[in-house]
């Protein structure tokens, strides 16, 4: 029985890389579109405060609302992140598993 | 003879490691589920249907009377939804989303009993705000594995 240790650890590396990759790119596209919708809202709520739209009390509710959105909103990515550290992990046991298997 | 011996208990060991770690598979979130899915997409239509009909209504025609039993089926769908959440194991995260929901609905239905109106600004705003943290349940719901992966 042989096993190519560093050869294994490298491809446990690749399987995980290439899971985490797909993963990583999917939260960096949420949080840019958490930005945004961030940034347009507060303008959004700035120009209602100025025009007389809102009250400061109201625009101060408003506030702590968007805050709690962008809670939620970010709370998703972390789910998402989690989710590809996961795969990313099984991946790479399931590399070293068939090999594993194979060796023996 | 003796180096041998030494190099084959060597590779043995090995092997039994690799055999242990080989059956371990990491669970840091909950399984998809698609019950879940399907509840939350059907919330979340309800809440926007709910402000769409809303915003129909003339301005000075929008009485807190007129909507209080939307609020409170709504509200029902809300708490049976956090329940069906808590019961999925390594689902905190998802559940802090809904007890949001839950927290920006209550508002909606204290603001609009006292002011016993509400503007077209804010329906427009709350509707998004709603959209915006649904889609935020769905994503993350959506991201969940299938199952555990379990290595055989």
């Amino acid at each position: 029985m042989s096993i190519d240790i560093s050869g294994l650890f490298s491809d446990m590396a690749k399987s995980a890389g290439c899971e985490l990759k797909e993963g990583g790119e999917a939260v960096a596209a949420g949080m840019k579109t958490v930005l945004e919708n961030n940034k347009e809202t507060l303008t959004e709520l700035i120009e209602a405060l100025k025009s007389g739209d809102l009250t400061r009390s109201e625009f101060d509710t408003e506030m702590a609302r968007e805050k709690l959105v962008l809670e939620a909103e970010l709370i998703g990515l972390e789910i998402q992140g989690k989710a590809a550290i996961q795969k990313a992990f099984n991946a790479a046991m399931n590399t070293l598993s068939s090999a594993v298997s194979a060796a023996i | 003879m003796k180096h041998l011996s030494f190099n084959n208990f060597r590779y043995g060991a090995l092997a039994l490691f690799f055999l242990f770690c080989s059956g371990c598979s990491m669970q840091i979130i909950s399984e998809y589920d698609q019950v879940s899915m399907q509840n939350m997409q059907r919330i979340a239509k309800l809440v926007d249907e709910f402000y769409a009909r809303l915003a129909t209504q003339p301005l000075q025609s929008r009485p807190f009377e007129a909507s209080e039993a939307d609020y409170v089926r709504i509200e029902v769908e809300l708490n049976a939804l956090k329940l069906s959440q808590q019961v999925r194991e390594l689902n905190d995260l998802t559940i802090k989303q809904v007890d949001i929901v839950i927290k920006l609905w209550l508002q909606d239905i204290e603001a609009h009993k006292k002011k016993d109106n509400v503007s077209n600004f804010i329906i427009n705003r709350h509707r998004n705000q709603f959209n915006r943290t649904f889609l935020a349940m769905i994503k993350g719901e959506q991201s969940k594995p299938e199952k555990a992966t379990n290595l055989d």
